[in-house]
């Protein structure tokens, strides 16, 4: 059963984790404080550098980790058996035992999730396909290349159907054909209506297929926002102005602009689309020279993640 | 129960596959190539000849035993730190299975396999046993079998437990001390002087018995009267008196069986009970401990 479009799927509140280090068993928080909550059909980005807290979350979520503080739900309880039973993990490397086959590693793993044998061997072949992984069905594991390990990683996540996929990082070490191949299954299972948390480094890969994306940095969200919010400010235009000066400012006073960037001489006016034709036309009154006018890209993924979590 | 029969069949696979069995096969294929000679040289006796048959027969399968047992802490250690290191965990304890599941998936995994290389090494017994045309002594050879398979049970049992704290070579490490203190422990409570002897009294609470090997009293064996008698005398023995000389006699430790029957099934149903219980304990910690992954 599919959880409704409004319901919680992950919930997270107040998660705090920490790791004792050293011989005075000092702690060091991975996670401080930490609030996060994915509803149902969405498809979540968790966007972080190295070492941020972000497997750390998503350990915590699989019951691998005991939180410090907080409390932390799947379907509006915590990771048990039940709840697990909806859910398909892809770590970030998969690693499974090296004799086995492809297709003996998802029976097994099927088995687990608690799928019939007769389920089991019905749902392999479509998965393999998907992955492309069908002509090395009956090979073992230990003779696959990174990115085929990867798209197994990926298959026995969604071999059970789950309701719910965690993906950490799961484009990462694939050719662009592979990602490109993750990216559009990741598509398939949201119109299926399956919600799915994935965490990533890779910015594009988070803007082509995300609803909102959470940023942590050193343990605690920074940033949290639906992606639709990126693509709303690039309606403004850009107008280049060389020769400015705070005469010509004032010759502009009224219209439908602002300075977005001065530089000595020269501006960057920003203004809406319907204000461009008349904040030009008066430009060309005045002692200014216009140089290049073109739609204002925004503020991009990369620019709030180099802002929020970024280190320069 | 199906999961905790998958993670078994797994661990059984698992075993099959790893190079360190291969090195313990080829081990136990050495004892018995060892044991060989001593099935087939003349040594101008007949009576000598059935009596050093029937040891070698004994003998090979107390070996064979003591391998299932040594291999049965080996997989024990492996079972958790392993798998961690190896990241294998992850894949497995996301699913809805429970984590004591999995260690008892583990442990009737090592069971099975320890005990299936057992079943072999009985049968390559039986056979050797039927070509010197000896006869195992049944409630002896059942008694001795059913040691090995607690002592497998026991130390398996208290490899996993440690192992789901400690890396792979401590457990195994600590399991190997364990099954040698039962000695240590005697002697301590057979010591007069008071701190020893307590020591040995507290110790015997928390260390169980341990295995006892019957196997060398699972074929009848008497030695002729008189020992060795004529032409006795070992290769490089120096000092043994020439052919026809006096030679003191082995003592007969394979005559009639003796076994108290009744004190050998305390030991094993307390053996049983400390596997029940080392395990148990290694279960709790295991459900609590966070399984880091990076």
């Amino acid at each position: 059963m599919i959880a409704r479009v409004a319901d919680a799927v992950i919930e997270i509140e107040g998660l705090t984790k920490s790791y004792r280090s050293g011989l005075r068993r000092t702690p060091v928080f991975a996670v401080k404080q930490l609030n996060l909550k994915v509803t149902a059909g969405s498809i979540v980005a968790f966007v972080g550098p190295n070492g941020a807290g972000k497997t750390t979350t998503i350990s915590t979520l699989l019951g691998f980790l005991k939180p410090d503080a907080g409390k932390v739900s799947l379907f509006g309880k915590a990771a048990d058996t039940a709840s697990l039973r909806r859910v398909g993990y892809q770590p970030e490397i998969f690693h499974t035992y090296p004799f086995y086959k492809a297709n003996e590693a998802l029976q097994y793993y099927g088995r687990l999730s608690g799928m019939s044998a007769g389920d089991v061997k019905q749902a392999i072949p479509p998965v393999l396909d998907r992955m492309g992984l069908t002509d090395a069905a009956n090979r073992k594991v230990v003779t696959f290349s990174k990115g085929m390990n990867q798209r197994l990683g990926l298959a026995q996540a969604l071999l059970h159907n789950p309701e719910l996929l965690i993906l950490d990082e799961p484009t990462s070490g694939l050719d662009p054909e592979g990602r490109r191949l993750v990216l559009d299954i990741i598509r398939d299972e949201k119109a299926r209506g399956r919600t799915i948390f994935l965490s990533s480094h890779i910015l594009s890969d988070v803007e082509r297929t995300c609803d909102e994306v959470v940023m942590i940095r050193q343990g605690e969200v920074v940033f949290a926002e639906h992606l639709s919010a990126f693509a709303g400010q690039s309606q403004q235009w850009e107008i280049e102005v060389f020769a400015w000066d705070a005469a010509v400012k004032d010759q502009l006073a009224g219209l439908d602009f602002t300075v977005y960037l001065e530089l000595g001489d020269k501006a960057t006016l920003l203004c809406p689309a319907e204000s461009k034709r008349g904040l030009l036309h008066k430009l060309t009154e005045l002692p200014v020279e216009v140089g290049t006018v073109q739609r204002h890209r925004g503020a991009t993924l990369e620019d709030t993640y180099m802002k929020y979590v970024g280190r320069g | 129960m199906n999961r905790i029969l998958l993670i078994a069949r797994n661990v059984f696979r698992s075993a099959l596959h790893g190079r360190l069995v291969y090195l313990w096969l080829a081990g136990i294929a050495l004892m018995f190539l060892q044991a060989l000679p001593t099935l087939f040289i003349d040594f101008g006796n007949e009576a000598i000849q059935t009596v050093m048959r029937k040891r070698a027969v004994t003998g090979g399968l107390s070996t064979w035993s003591t391998m299932c047992i040594a291999l049965s802490i080996f997989l024990g250690a492996m079972a958790v730190g392993t798998e961690i290191s190896r990241k294998t965990i992850v894949t497995v304890v996301s699913r809805p299975l429970h984590r004591w599941e999995f260690l008892v998936g583990k442990w009737i995994g090592i069971q099975a396999f320890a005990l299936l290389s057992l079943a072999v090494g009985f049968f390559v017994s039986f056979g050797l046993s039927r070509y010197v045309d000896a006869q195992f002594e049944t409630r002896v050879l059942l008694l001795a079998l059913a040691h090995t398979a607690v002592a497998v049970l026991l130390y398996s049992g208290l490899a996993i437990a440690l192992s789901t704290v400690l890396s792979p070579g401590m457990a195994g490490a600590l399991t190997i001390i364990v099954a040698f203190m039962p000695a240590v422990v005697t002697t301590l409570m057979n010591n007069s002087d008071s701190p020893y002897h307590e020591i040995g009294v507290t110790l015997n609470y928390v260390i169980p018995s341990g295995y006892n090997s019957y196997y060398d009293q699972t074929i009848p064996a008497p030695l002729p009267p008189g020992g060795f008698g004529r032409g006795g005398r070992g290769r490089g023995n120096r000092n043994a008196p020439a052919p026809g000389g006096d030679i003191p006699p082995i003592p007969q430790a394979n005559t009639t069986p003796q076994v108290d029957f009744p004190a050998e099934r305390t030991i094993l149903l307390k053996n049983i009970g400390y596997a029940a219980v080392f395990f148990t304990i290694g279960c709790a910690i295991f459900l609590r401990r966070d399984l880091r992954l990076s």
